[in-house]
């Protein structure tokens, strides 16, 4: 792998569509539930995922409004769009051949 | 991005490029919202608030740098940097605006002139027909080494010299030939002929009477031409026949200018040379027939115009074979080759030729060719096809002059920038971000040249259609700019702009960061101020070639306008009559030129008065052959040119008699045949030898026309300004032609007036109402007007050339202004030395004038050899004045050193009055 930077951002897209995928959640919450499911595999800072949910803002993958939080201050919340649904389809597809490819691999090499 | 995406993305991309701040704040309230929410986070886990804050900040890192990267995602940054260089660039033109000025108004002269002189050029010269198919066109035409008197008596149409062929080429055929075309070839889909002549008919339409330009066509034409009517039909092969009942198809123009745009005009009657016919239908506005700039009003079936042609001249019958008449245009068969068709149709042309025994059986047969007729007839072409060539390369050098001004401007304009471009980079603005703005500089200037350029182009075409409108032919041109030119025009000064405004930027911006001390100022300089100096080296250079070239095409101008054309053009009113058209013929005829002719003279101003059948300039030519027994040579004709004119002639016209007798009133249809020559005449065919006496023989053998010579008179130009008097004859009008009733049915009367020519206009229209209320004074005009009307084409080349002679001397004075301005600006510390250590102003000045003699003498050293090698290319249009003409060379040299000097009195005055003190105190 050549450019892992690009593996990691490929990962968190993925990462947080899957998680939007559930329900439309502002950004300090998304980054709550990746700490969560990631646990210590993904070094994700809180800053990173800004441009990330932007850049999925700007494919059209995901789309944003203004609502009340917790706090009773507004946030912006996500949620996904039918394109970003599909790609999220799509994507994880390919995540589960490629593991499941990479896993028979690393297997046969243990053999 | 698939449209999908576009979908979702445009309306953000939008959002965050029109409501940039509503974006920002969003950002910087989304991020502050995260922050706050994780601090919340931290203290509901047990942390204390201003902990909290700080633990929640860590997380989050620079908050700068991951708002820069949300802007980055947003995609529209190189777009908003963009706006930003524009709006820096415009800033920039604000504060400088002399500069922009000139920029941008060099860019204009060079981007218009170009423009509207290559898209006359286009109209005129490679434009094709508005039909369908034109490049599956051809035109029929022959030519002959010597004038091929055995195979005609009369041509009708025009020959013309081409560099293809050598001696005459004409496309006018005998309408035997076109039937012969029609019926065999093979080749062609159609055949299709009209008359080789372009004739003006008196039109009736409501009782009215108005002139027309009429164009006869045979009855399968149009179809030919695939040109579908705007309004009823055109004219159908069934149409061209003597039973049929006559019909005409007006133009679009005449249409709309004499039916108002009646949509019910087909069917309307109209009155053609008194014939009766009905309008068939309108042809499309853009068709004009087969020659360009001279669009007929009305187009006639050939029937139709045969009967005219018979009932106005009947001695000369065009069935005949040896009357030449007819242009003929066919159309090749998909797949027929221009050369198959020629190979056959010359075949069938030589099989009809019959050579008549006793006229100059030398003469070689004509030979038939093939011609492609996608740009129809061109004879525009053939006329102006130098001239304009002529024009683009001027303005291909006035191009080249702007480009080097504007090159020479910005080139100052970045080494002045050096300091600045210099503190930027040093404060960390990457050199890609700085190229780009410098880029966006240029292309803003380009673009503001180009948008004037536009400008500039429109109103040019417009002066120059104006020029042919105005031309005795009445050329109308429809002149479309032509996109690529402007395109082109536009890309070589962007080119030129970003070459020379880029370029030293670059090279600074490489070594800039490393030397903001003023230190080490003086390399970049001298480079600098040696190709802007070159460059304006280059436009006096440029300058100076134009300058020649209008000065030749002034002279030019003048020596014509001024040129003796054998009889004083002052006071001198001409005018046109038809009473033919009228049904006046024979004894009726005459009796009506005669009456109108004393009650002329009658009118109170009127000093004399006489009229001929052709005017003396500028009303076309008729010539002939003729043989002198005993004198020329047997079996040679000789060529001579020909006038047929009234008593009196000669008095009213002011032509000197330098022997005999003139023509008078007792050289009348039963009197002896008589003729007077002019004085070239005598001296080419006589060789100085007594002319008087001799006769002048015409005509068959079997029936010759012969006439006596009873006089000589003085040369007189012929038809046009520019060529000397050919050998002339002039005939008395009732002694013309071998039929001796057969008077010419219109004739063009020559007014002299004492006072202005003008103020006997109204009175002369009365005495013609008063004699027939039904024939009217056409083309009425003082005989210094039609003079210029044939100089139209010397005049627009003479105006032409003095405006981008005019332009180039200015565009190379500015240039010259700035850079030596800029010399004295960078040198003021040298200066100030200079003067401190006592150095006078006279010495002073003298520096500023050697610094701007050096580079005006090297321009103009290069410039002499480039206008000696340019101005030869001029030669076919100059008059009786050699292309390296000393009085104009020097004129032209006279007026840039004058312009120098103009241009550099403001810097040099500006240098003498330099302050020591401040100098030494200026870095």
């Amino acid at each position: 792998m050549s450019r892992p930077p690009d593996l990691v951002q490929g990962t968190l897209q993925l990462l947080v569509l899957k998680i939007l995928a559930l329900e439309a959640m502002n950004g300090w919450a998304i980054s709550q539930r990746l700490k969560q499911v990631s646990g210590e595999v993904l070094q994700v800072s809180d800053g990173s995922l800004y441009p990330a949910l932007h850049k999925l803002e700007q494919q059209g993958f995901i789309r944003s409004e203004w609502r009340p939080s917790e706090n009773n201050r507004r946030a912006k919340f996500y949620s996904l769009t039918r394109l970003g649904r599909r790609h999220l389809e799509r994507e994880s597809a390919d995540w589960e051949r490629l593991s499941a490819a990479i896993s028979a691999i690393v297997r046969l090499n243990e053999a | 991005m698939r449209l999908e995406h576009w979908f979702y993305a445009l309306p953000l991309r939008l959002r965050s490029l029109l409501r940039r701040s509503r974006v920002e704040a969003e950002l910087d309230e989304e991020l502050r919202g995260h922050l706050e929410l994780q601090a919340q986070a931290f203290v509901e886990s047990g942390m204390n608030p201003e902990e909290a804050r700080w633990a929640a900040q860590r997380a989050m890192g620079s908050v700068e740098s991951h708002k820069e990267e949300c802007r980055e995602a947003r995609g529209v940054r190189l777009l908003e940097e963009f706006v930003g260089d524009v709006r820096y660039a415009l800033r920039g033109l604000r504060r400088n605006p002399s500069l922009a000025a000139v920029v941008v108004v060099s860019l204009a002269l060079g981007i218009g002139a170009n423009t509207a002189i290559f898209s006359v050029l286009d109209a005129v010269l490679l434009a094709r027909l508005p039909v369908r198919d034109p490049d599956r066109l051809v035109l029929l035409t022959w030519s002959a080494p010597k004038w091929p008197a055995a195979y005609m008596d009369d041509l009708e149409g025009s020959s013309y010299k081409t560099a293809e062929a050598p001696g005459t080429t004409s496309y006018s055929f005998p309408s035997t030939a076109f039937h012969e075309f029609e019926r065999r070839a093979t080749r062609l889909s159609s055949v299709v002929g009209f008359a080789a002549n372009d004739d003006h008919v008196n039109v009736g339409l409501d009782g009215r009477a108005e002139d027309a330009l009429v164009q006869a066509v045979s009855g399968g034409y149009f179809e030919a031409m695939g040109v579908a009517p705007a309004l009823g039909r055109l004219i159908l092969p069934a149409d061209d026949s003597d039973r049929a009942p006559p019909v005409v198809v007006v133009s679009y123009r005449f249409w709309q200018r004499q039916f108002g745009s009646d949509r019910a005009v087909a069917g309307r009657p109209i009155v053609v040379n008194g014939t009766p016919a009905t309008v068939a239908g309108v042809a499309p506005p853009d068709f004009f027939g087969f020659e360009r700039g001279n669009p007929p009003d009305l187009w006639l079936p050939l029937s139709v115009y045969t009967a005219q042609w018979t009932r106005l001249s009947p001695e000369e019958r065009l069935d005949d074979p040896r009357v030449w008449w007819m242009g003929v245009i066919g159309r090749l068969k998909p797949g027929a080759t221009r050369e198959q068709a020629a190979a056959e149709l010359a075949a069938i042309f030589s099989s009809g030729l019959t050579a008549q025994p006793g006229k100059g059986e030398t003469s070689p047969a004509p030979q038939l060719h093939v011609t492609p007729a996608s740009r129809g007839l061109e004879h525009l072409q053939r006329r102006f096809a130098t001239s304009l060539l002529l024009l683009m390369a001027m303005v291909g050098l006035l191009l080249a002059i702007a480009c080097a001004n504007v090159a020479g401007l910005l080139l100052a304009r970045a080494a002045a920038r050096r300091q600045e471009i210099a503190t930027r980079l040093s404060l960390g603005a990457p050199r890609q971000r700085l190229v780009r703005q410098l880029l966006v500089e240029s292309t803003v200037l380009a673009v503001l040249g180009g948008a004037a350029g536009l400008a500039v182009a429109y109103w040019a075409a417009a002066v120059l259609v104006g020029f042919f409108a105005e031309s005795r032919n009445r050329i109308l041109l429809d002149v479309r700019l032509d996109g690529r030119v402007l395109l082109f025009t536009v890309a070589v000064s962007v080119a030129c702009g970003v070459l020379f405004g880029l370029a030293p930027a670059l090279r600074l911006t490489r070594s800039a960061a490393l030397s903001l001390g003023p230190g080490d100022r003086r390399t970049g300089i001298a480079a600098r101020s040696r190709s802007g100096k070159f460059l304006v080296a280059l436009q006096v250079g440029l300058g100076l070639v134009l300058l020649v070239g209008s000065g030749l095409m002034l002279g030019t101008l003048r020596r014509l306008q001024t040129v003796d054309v054998g009889f004083p053009r002052e006071r001198l009113l001409v005018f046109d009559v038809k009473p033919g058209l009228n049904g006046y013929e024979g004894q009726r005829l005459a009796d009506y030129y005669e009456e109108l002719t004393r009650r002329v003279a009658a009118i109170p101003g009127v000093e004399s008065v006489a009229f001929s059948l052709l005017g003396p300039i500028g009303s076309g030519e008729s010539s002939g052959m003729l043989e002198i027994p005993g004198v020329s040579p047997p079996g040679t004709r000789l060529d001579y040119h020909r006038h047929i004119v009234s008593p009196g002639y000669f008095g009213a016209l002011g032509v000197p008699l330098l022997a005999g007798r003139s023509i008078g009133a007792q050289d009348t249809a039963t009197a002896a045949r008589v003729a007077v020559v002019n004085r070239t005449f005598v001296e080419q065919y006589f060789h100085g030898t007594n002319p008087l006496g001799h006769v002048l023989r015409q005509g068959p053998a079997d029936k010759p026309f012969d006439a006596e010579v009873v006089g000589i008179a003085g040369d007189v130009r012929y038809n046009q300004v520019r060529d000397a008097a050919p050998p002339t004859v002039y005939f008395s009008y009732r002694q013309a032609s071998p039929r001796p009733d057969y008077i010419p049915f219109f004739m063009n009367y020559l007014v002299r007036t004492k006072g202005d020519p003008r103020s006997v206009q109204l009175e002369l229209q009365r005495a013609a109402l008063s004699l027939d209320k039904d024939v009217p004074l056409v083309n009425v005009r003082t005989e210094e007007a039609v003079i210029e009307q044939v100089l139209f084409l010397e005049r627009a080349f003479a105006w032409l050339t003095t405006a981008f002679g005019a332009i180039a001397l200015v565009l190379a004075a500015v240039g010259l202004y700035g850079t030596i301005s800029y010399t004295v600006a960078q040198r003021t510390r040298e200066i100030g030395v200079r003067i401190a250590l006592g150095a006078t102003r006279a010495a002073i000045l003298s520096w500023v004038l050697r610094q701007t003699a050096l580079v005006v003498l090297i321009g103009i050293a290069g410039g002499i050899p480039l206008a000696w090698a340019a101005t030869r290319l001029l030669r076919s249009h100059l008059f009786e004045l050699s292309p390296s003409d000393p009085a104009t060379l020097f004129a032209a040299v006279t007026a840039i050193l004058l312009a120098s000097l103009a241009a550099i009195l403001v810097p040099a005055r500006r240098a003498t009055l330099i302050d020591p003190v401040v100098a030494l105190r200026y870095e």
